[in-house]
């Protein structure tokens, strides 16, 4: 059984950071930490504050609910039943607030019903939420922002 | 012919005439009453229906209770719609069906597992996953016509062919063939009243009965029965057995709610089995057709020994009139009443949430509309909340009392708890003794808010270039007011603390810091920020404003910091989802409006001094328990001069509080924020499931180290070193000194093995 490659790493490290250091008598440079919206900030020697996460494991097992309800939304959008598609997409963000699906499909309800300002706002909405490795979502509501006139 | 004969003629024939007259007077009377509207139906107010998915925040007392008030019956094995039963961990139900607005939800039966209060599976009970279903919503109350009646109405298709055969059973044997009154009834029960030498026996028919009920007072003689019989016998002329008997069922007294008489069978159902009149089965159709003998005398509550006796002679007369087989009969004898519990059971249990309703409701619609025509209004109250706010807010203000010996009952509270995101309002709390109906607390107060102001301060000064880094003088300030009076601040603690990060400032509710970064941004500016938060109520622009000395309800505080909690985006609080007619049709729909009123980076760094609050400000003292224990939360104290006022609103991912305590005689208290409010918000919060606080971090901030101390960029391992949300570009390029926390070998070890 040999040494792991990761050990081995480790122990470079330690002694390439050792050298560093000793050499060196500047403060720390700022560090880019990790955002707490993964991680909460770790703080040496007293209790960490925890940040408001924005990691959403619950809402991704409310997804089942979330794909559902997006489902039967999107039934009625489809068939230009636009009060009924707003209705559901209430109730979905009752669910799940943060999921920029909601605000997407409100968005087109209100701008098909004529309701631009109402459109717009949740377009918006929208854009706050949506992740930013979802393209197609933010496009499709930037898109909307740029077509509803206000 | 002699003039006796004469006017003996012209008598009779006079009398006749007035006869004729009379009866089409009574004729038109009778035809008038019943063609035309014949009640006044009081609007209907139901909760929110509780949503059921995987994932959900729900705990066991909270479901168990939302069952219990829904009427649910805990049995051994399902049977029947409205039943539930525990297997260890697991709850199995079978709900009700109910036509939601947006379609209908079928009666089902499911199981589902809470664990870690949150729902951790939900299955049908035929084996599939279910994504998601809605229970039926609880009926809370009603918005009452001044008369003392109060109804369900029912067509006769919704009433079981089984009630209408044992009403005519039991009350009028001869319905289907006399024609208004049974000559053959009456004379039994002239005979009858004879031996027993008195009145015994009614020898009245349904149709004299509804005649009674509908049309005339309780007053008995000989006038008023040939009256009685007369009406009774034009109501058969005109309309069908079947009009009659409707009518019937919808008008018969079958007990006392509060001041609110119980008519009609369609919600006596409710009010005994909280059931709909179709799901009543011939045990319960036994007891509420008993009950038309009288209502009070055979009160089951009440008379349990005496409505059981009347129930099961009820049960003896179906079975001779062979509506029961012998097996059927036997079972049903040996059943309890099985009413529903007593406890609760009032028309208006939440007094001040139905006033807020009210008050919403009087925006759009008469209110002789929402008394008289039988509106069902769908309103956002969470019933599991609402209980849990009363209690912890009736109890910690006991334990306050007597913690501070305090004279009991001088102390009282607002609550108002509203959902993150849509802003509906989902309990409100105006009273110590909730019940009570008196003033509401949680809406109509108006009490300074002291420092819960303070957070439109520093979201002020974030939009104008400042960071939660920067730094800003807590030495006392002095500020010249218009009219050359003085005002000087102090802090809580009457010490000042240096030059201080706007962040600690904020957490540690510092007035000197606060008062002098309002007055370096400008009060206009603090202005702007309060109305842009959601205050619409007009408060004086002078430099105590910036240490709260506008004044405010819960509800208000809870709609601004509301605009906090939701990212920035105002939503007016809302009480109603919907308005509907009693047909189903939608009147009005209360839909979802939100607006942006602060840039997210701002509310992002605001959020995060709030949540600094609670981990190490003056909101440390919040005692969660349970799951609460580790959830992210944000929120502010306040204290106003004196201790006459001590508030707190704060939040989780799902919910946000605000609660007021104080005196009604605005005297002195020993409270806090921190030692009064924020305690009755800590056990609610306890019992309440819930998320973390979650923001969505807007791109153009970053954290980074900073100097505490200075606000200058710092590193991990250096003392005061602070990880803070700084908007990119803002960060200070200067390089604080570096006292290390430890070795930096030994930290850069344990970070590598971290």
């Amino acid at each position: 059984m040999g040494i792991s490659n990761r050990a081995v790493s480790r122990l470079a490290l330690l002694v390439f950071a050792g050298i560093s250091v000793a050499c060196s008598v500047a403060p720390v440079q700022v560090e880019d930490a990790n955002s707490p919206s993964i991680s909460p900030p770790q703080v040496i020697d007293r209790s960490a504050p925890r940040a408001p996460s924005s990691s959403k494991p619950i809402e991704k097992k409310a997804g089942a609910a979330s794909d559902e309800l997006l489902r039967q939304a999107y039934e009625q959008y489809d068939q230009a039943h636009w009060q009924r598609a707003v209705q559901l997409a209430e109730r979905g963000l009752r669910i799940d607030r943060h999921n920029a699906n909601w605000h997407f499909l409100l968005a087109k309800c209100y701008a098909s019903l004529g309701d631009s300002a109402r459109a717009r706002e949740f377009a918006s909405q929208g854009l706050t939420y949506a992740p930013s490795g979802n393209g197609p979502l933010r496009e499709g509501l930037q898109t909307l922002l740029i077509d509803v006139k206000p | 012919m002699s003039p006796f004969k004469r006017w003996l003629i012209r008598a009779l024939l006079l009398s006749f005439c007035f006869g004729v007259a009379g009866i089409v007077a009574l004729d038109y009377l009778v035809r008038e009453k019943f063609e035309g509207k014949k009640w006044s139906i009081p609007a209907r107010v139901y909760a929110r229906p509780l949503e059921l998915y995987v994932s959900k925040p729900l705990n066991s007392e909270g479901f168990e209770y939302e069952l219990s008030r829904l009427a649910y019956a805990q049995v051994e094995k399902l049977t029947a719609a409205g039943q539930w039963l525990t297997r260890g961990q697991e709850y199995q139900v079978y709900s009700r069906g109910f036509d939601f607005l947006d379609g209908p939800e079928a009666a089902q039966k499911f199981s589902l597992k809470i664990r870690n209060s949150r729902i951790d599976t939900l299955e049908s009970l035929s084996g599939n996953d279910l994504a998601l279903l809605r229970l039926e919503p609880l009926e809370i109350g009603g918005i009452y016509p001044n008369h003392p009646e109060n109804r369900t109405l029912v067509s006769l298709l919704e009433v079981p062919p089984l009630l209408g055969e044992t009403l005519i059973a039991v009350e009028d044997r001869g319905f289907v063939s006399h024609f208004g009154v049974s000559p053959k009834s009456i004379l039994r029960a002239a005979l009858a009243n004879i031996r027993a030498g008195g009145v015994v026996q009614g020898g009245s028919t349904i149709t004299q009965q509804l005649i009674k009920n509908f049309y005339l007072d309780s007053r008995q003689n000989l006038g008023r029965k040939i009256l009685e019989s007369l009406m009774a016998v034009l109501l058969e002329l005109h309309y069908t057995k079947a009009q009659i008997l409707e009518t019937y069922i919808n008008e018969v007294y079958l007990g006392q709610s509060g001041a609110q008489g119980v008519h009609g069978f369609g919600l006596a159902s409710q009010h005994y089995f909280g059931r709909t009149l179709s799901d009543m089965d011939s045990v319960q159709i036994a007891l509420l057709v008993g009950l038309v003998k009288g209502a009070s005398y055979y009160n089951p509550w009440k008379n349990p020994a005496r409505a059981l006796e009347r129930r099961n002679l009820v049960l003896h007369i179906m079975h001779e009139g062979q509506l029961l087989t012998s097996a059927e009969y036997r079972m049903a004898i040996r059943r309890p009443l099985g009413i529903v519990t007593r406890v609760g059971k009032t028309l208006q249990p939440y007094p001040a949430f139905l006033d807020l309703v009210r008050r919403q409701l009087l925006q759009d619609y008469e209110e002789s509309d929402l008394k008289t025509e039988g509106l069902a209004i769908f309103t956002t109250l969470d019933p599991q909340a609402q209980h849990q706010a009363e209690l912890s807010l009736s109890q910690t203000l006991d334990n306050l009392e007597s913690e501070y010996t305090m004279p009991a009952g001088g102390l009282q509270s607002g609550l108002a708890m509203l959902a993150l995101g849509s802003a509906e309002v989902l309990a409100l709390v105006g009273d110590r003794k909730a019940q009570y109906s008196g003033f509401n607390r949680a809406i109509d107060i108006r009490r300074p808010i002291g420092s819960l102001v303070k957070p439109a301060v520093y979201l002020a000064a974030l939009g104008e270039g400042y960071s939660l880094s920067s730094l800003i003088s807590d030495e006392p300030v002095a500020v010249k007011g218009p009219d050359q009076s003085v005002w000087e601040p102090r802090n809580f603690s009457r010490q000042s603390h240096g030059e201080v990060p706007l962040y600690q400032a904020l957490a540690s509710s510092y007035n000197h810091a606060t008062a002098r970064l309002g007055m370096n941004v400008g009060l206009g500016l603090v202005e702007t920020t309060l109305q842009a938060s959601g205050i619409v109520r007009p408060f004086s622009v002078v430099p105590s404003l910036l240490l709260g000395s506008l004044e405010l309800s819960p509800l208000e505080v809870a709609s601004m910091y509301h605009t906090f909690a939701a990212d920035g985006f105002y939503t007016k609080p809302r009480a109603i989802r919907s308005v509907q007619t009693p047909r189903g049709d939608v009147l009005k729909r209360y839909s979802l409006r939100s607006e942006r009123r602060f840039s997210s980076s701002t509310i992002y760094q605001l959020n995060y001094a709030l949540s600094l609050v609670m981990q190490e400000g003056t909101g440390k003292r919040a005692k969660l328990e349970k799951e609460a224990k580790q959830r992210v939360t944000a929120g502010k104290t306040g204290t106003t001069n004196n201790q006459r006022d001590s508030w707190f609103s704060g939040y989780d991912g799902d919910q946000l509080v605000s609660v007021w305590v104080g005196r009604d005689d605005n005297g002195k208290t020993p409270l806090t924020g921190s030692t009064g409010a924020l305690r009755i918000w800590a056990d609610l919060m306890s019992h309440i499931p819930g998320r973390d606080l979650a923001m969505a971090k807007p791109a153009n901030l970053e954290y980074y180290w900073v100097d505490s101390a200075t606000g200058d960029a710092s590193g991990e391992n250096c003392k005061g070193a602070r990880l803070l949300p700084v908007e990119v570009g803002q960060q200070s390029q200067k390089k604080a000194q570096c006292e290390w926390r430890q070795n930096p070998v030994i930290h850069w070890w344990r970070k590598v093995w971290r």
